[in-house]
């Protein structure tokens, strides 16, 4: 039987297309909108060059001040953002940047700062250069009051501004190794997706094992078959071909996606493995409990699904953000949702707490749905045809 | 013949309405007993309650002399099943399929293999044994929701309505089948709504109309319950109304119709109800064209029964 629960499943182009092909489908949509992550979230001393063309000295000492600022190595040991040369003529500048020997360089004006961008720039010299550039125009007004008022603690206020560039969107403390790259959630929101929707194999399930549900299931009912060792089966097939089709997207993930997933396999595999059968217990209950045909119970749980992946941030990053903050007791339900936070830990987190949080409820999920669809299948001993 | 199947006043209802009232049958070990009535009349809830798909309100079933039950597995594996719904899986291959159902049954590998192989053979879909189901005809996916029944080869078969949607060659093949199944020593349950095939499979009848037995027997002693033993068809031009009238009043003929140049006649049985009004109409000079004489078939015992037919519904 397990046997041919697995064949059955491999051939079923439907469930292939939304447990696999969909998922990854979104993440490479994702990868050539968004870029390659790895190389998005590095940022590496850049080659850079100042040319002050403005007369306000005010203007050009506070840019230089705070310049300065980054080109100090952090007192973390971190690398210092910008390596200063020096060139006196604006045409050298220029011929620097056309030969790539500078990243980039900030034309200072009386009142703007241009940023000047090499023959073969990429996005990070781009981002940086303008971060850096607003952020010196927008907090000026303030630092020339403050210069007029407290020179020594405008001195202190231009230098700290550098730190709160806003192209890092999280400081080192809080998280491990690597810093998040803010599109990352679209790429968990829709590996979890397809985990999701193994719950359209429970339904396949209940119309293979319950009498009123399926054709199969008259002829699996009938005959000297105990119904837990039938139950059994068929959560180890479906279970199985769920955890193949998550080994291949977790590889594809990792090597060709460049998506970070933490450092510890055995906790992925246990994340994976009780994410699979919430799911798939997921599926055998609502397709239970629901009427109609089999298909009409599918597009249901389908449609129940999508609810609770969108409402996990897979169009809309925010929106568990927006939710934390309104009713957060949506983040803390949606399966969806728990199931992308712990895998968000597992690949950040410093600490394993938030990831066991997670995990516990995932769990607990699981081992509900579990049970409820078990005593559903196995102790209804006729069927309500 | 030994009781196979006891059905004991069966009653299923649902909520207000009664499916099954107060419903007996037995089937003797060897025997084709065909369950006919029209659509609705309970064949399907009867034969669910048998295989405890189904729980009854009030009755009792019998297999084998040990009370039917969900849990009745010993008897469960005696019983093959073919649905009317084709149930096979549309990912899997003909061979794949029934290897899969007979595998319910049988444990051992090498004596399911030949099993499946007997079964694909018996129902002739040898040459499609790898092919999917979704490449088959509509004849041969019945053959292929047969084969994954009776693989396991089982003491009593149930077929619920086989050949329904099914073209008339591949339905002959599936009675031929069926027959060739009791004759190898299967005891088989045959519901239809299509009296030619119960009556030409069927050593035994139940007729069922709104959940309840109303007659049965074989079917001569089916036909034999009934008035009508004679249908005889008489093509005549231009009868006139009195010699109609003089048909009517001939010992054993009790209906006459004519309309657009046929004569239409009931007769009862008797052995001279043809000879007398071919001599009638010849007397009175006119001249015939076609004559035949039918025997009463199952939709007029149905008919006579319960006021409507077979296939009213």
């Amino acid at each position: 039987m397990y046997k041919y629960f697995l064949r059955e499943r491999l051939r079923n182009r439907n469930f292939i297309f939304w447990c696999l092909a969909f998922p990854l489908a979104l993440m490479l949509c994702f990868h050539f909108v968004f870029g390659n992550l790895s190389t998005s979230t590095e940022v590496t001393t850049l080659n850079m060059a100042v040319i002050y063309e403005g007369t306000d000295s005010m203007y050009n000492r506070s840019f230089e001040t705070m310049v300065d600022g980054l080109t100090e190595e952090g007192s973390n040991g971190e690398e210092a953002l910008f390596k200063l040369n020096d060139y006196s003529k604006a045409e050298e500048v220029k011929e620097a940047l056309i030969n790539n020997d500078l990243d980039l360089a900030f034309k200072v004006y009386d009142d703007k700062v241009e940023v000047l961008i090499s023959k073969d720039y990429s996005d990070m010299d781009i981002a940086v250069g303008k971060a850096v550039a607003d952020t010196f125009m927008n907090n000026y007004d303030m630092m020339a009051t403050a210069f007029e008022e407290n020179p020594q603690k405008a001195m202190e206020l231009i230098s700290n501004l550098g730190e709160n560039l806003d192209f890092t969107a999280a400081k080192k403390s809080e998280f491990a190794e690597e810093t998040p790259n803010p599109y990352i959630w679209y790429y968990y929101s829709s590996f979890v997706m397809g985990i999701c929707f193994n719950a359209m194999n429970g339904v396949d399930m209940v119309a293979n094992l319950k009498a009123d549900a399926g054709y199969h299931a008259v002829r699996v009912s009938v005959s000297p078959q105990r119904k837990l060792r039938l139950i059994i089966s068929a959560y180890c097939a479906y279970l199985t071909i769920a955890l193949g089709i998550n080994v291949i997207q977790l590889l594809i993930m990792k090597f060709a996606l460049n998506v970070p997933l933490g450092g510890s396999i055995l906790k992925l595999v246990a994340f994976v493995l009780a994410c699979n059968l919430f799911a798939l217990a997921f599926g055998v209950v609502c397709g239970s409990i629901m009427k109609g045909t089999i298909d009409a119970r599918g597009n249901k749980i389908t449609a129940i699904i999508m609810t609770s992946v969108f409402l996990s941030g897979e169009m809309v990053a925010q929106l568990p953000g927006m939710l934390e903050r309104s009713v957060p007791i949506i983040n803390d339900i949606n399966p969806a949702t728990v199931m992308n936070m712990a895998l968000f830990r597992l690949a950040y987190s410093t600490g394993d707490f938030d990831f066991y949080i997670n995990m516990i409820k995932i769990v607990l999920m699981a081992v509900l749905f579990i049970t409820i669809s078990v005593l559903i299948l196995r102790r209804e001993k006729y069927a309500s045809l | 013949m030994t009781e196979i199947i006891k059905v004991d006043g069966l009653v299923k209802r649902y909520k207000e309405l009664i499916a099954v009232d107060n419903f007996t049958m037995s089937v003797k070990e060897g025997e084709i007993l065909g369950l006919l009535g029209p659509n609705g009349s309970g064949k399907s809830t009867t034969i669910n309650c048998i295989l405890s798909l189904l729980e009854y309100d009030k009755g009792s079933i019998k297999i084998m002399g040990k009370e039917m039950s969900p849990k009745a597995y010993d008897l469960k594996a005696q019983i093959g099943v073919v649905p009317q719904e084709i149930a096979v899986f549309e990912s899997l291959t003909v061979e794949e399929n029934v290897d899969f159902y007979c595998g319910l049954y049988i444990k051992d590998k090498a004596l399911r293999k030949k099993y499946v192989d007997e079964a694909i053979d018996f129902v002739a879909i040898g040459e499609f044994r790898k092919f999917r189901p979704n490449k088959l005809s509509g004849g041969l996916k019945r053959r292929l929701n047969i084969a994954c029944g009776i693989a396991h080869k089982p003491k009593i078969i149930i077929f619920d309505e086989p050949t329904v949607a099914v073209d008339p060659q591949s339905r002959n093949k599936i009675l031929e089948g069926i027959k060739e199944l009791n004759d190898n020593g299967a005891t088989i349950i045959y519901t239809s709504h299509y009296m030619e095939e119960v009556e030409r499979l069927a050593n035994h009848i139940v007729i069922i109309d709104k959940g309840t037995a109303i007659a049965e027997g074989t079917v001569d002693e089916l036909k034999n319950m009934i008035k009508t033993g004679e249908l005889i068809s008489i093509e005549v031009k231009g009868l006139d109304n009195k010699v109609v009238d003089k048909i009517r009043d001939l010992p054993n003929i009790f209906r006459v119709e004519y309309e657009e140049d046929i004569l239409k006649v009931e007769a009862g049985n008797g052995k001279h109800n043809v000879l007398d009004i071919v001599n009638l109409i010849q007397n009175e000079g006119y001249a015939m064209r076609k004559i035949t004489s039918e025997q009463p078939t199952l939709n007029d015992v149905f008919l006579e029964l319960t006021g409507k037919a077979l296939r009213d519904e």
